[in-house]
């Protein structure tokens, strides 16, 4: 007889003492998968929702793209960029 | 103000680089400026001015964009459903 425990079927020792939240302890990194997916599912989504990358509003804020400056840095880390550069065109809307 | 925009057109070797897209993924870049090449020429030519410094909208979209998504856009906007808003 090993010691393995099955879900719905304790096997129950004679010689150790065997609490019943074992089922529940493991699946513990169950939920440590599924929070962490979960977690970053939704901070994908806060990106979009506040970063100028989304149009979320299609009559109220169209291209929010455009909105931001031409010096702007939008990546995380970037390599050898001057970011004084100007805008690329007159104006005429 | 134009004629430093024709010089920039005489002078225009590629698309240069836009802060807005700064990733390898350039197809927002293609489809803006080929949004703001029928935008400016359609502000322009409602207020009577010359539509010379809208090239410089063309030349980068024809730089970045693929043929065939040009070649859809030109006859959806010829057909009357291109889905951009002009």
């Amino acid at each position: 007889m090993t010691s393995s425990v099955y879900l719905n079927t304790v096997l129950y020792r004679e010689d150790i003492l065997l609490p019943h939240v074992v089922p529940f302890l493991l699946l513990v990194p169950l939920f440590i998968f599924i929070g962490g997916g979960t977690v970053m599912s939704g901070a994908y989504l806060l990106r979009l929702a506040m970063g100028p990358h989304v149009s979320w509003n299609r009559n109220g804020n169209p291209e929010p793209w455009n909105k931001t400056e031409p010096t702007q840095q939008h990546k995380f880390y970037s390599v050898n960029m001057d970011y004084s550069k100007l805008k690329k065109e007159g104006p005429d809307f | 103000m134009s004629d430093v925009i024709e010089e920039k057109i005489k002078n225009y070797r590629t698309a240069p680089f836009d802060a807005r897209f700064p990733n390898t993924n350039q197809t927002r870049n293609c489809f803006q400026n080929y949004l703001d090449f029928h935008r400016c020429n359609k502000a322009l030519s409602d207020k009577g001015q010359d539509v010379a410094p809208c090239d410089w909208y063309q030349r980068v979209y024809k730089s970045l964009c693929p043929l065939s998504w040009v070649a859809k856009w030109d006859d959806q906007i010829e057909a009357g459903s291109f889905p951009g808003k002009i």
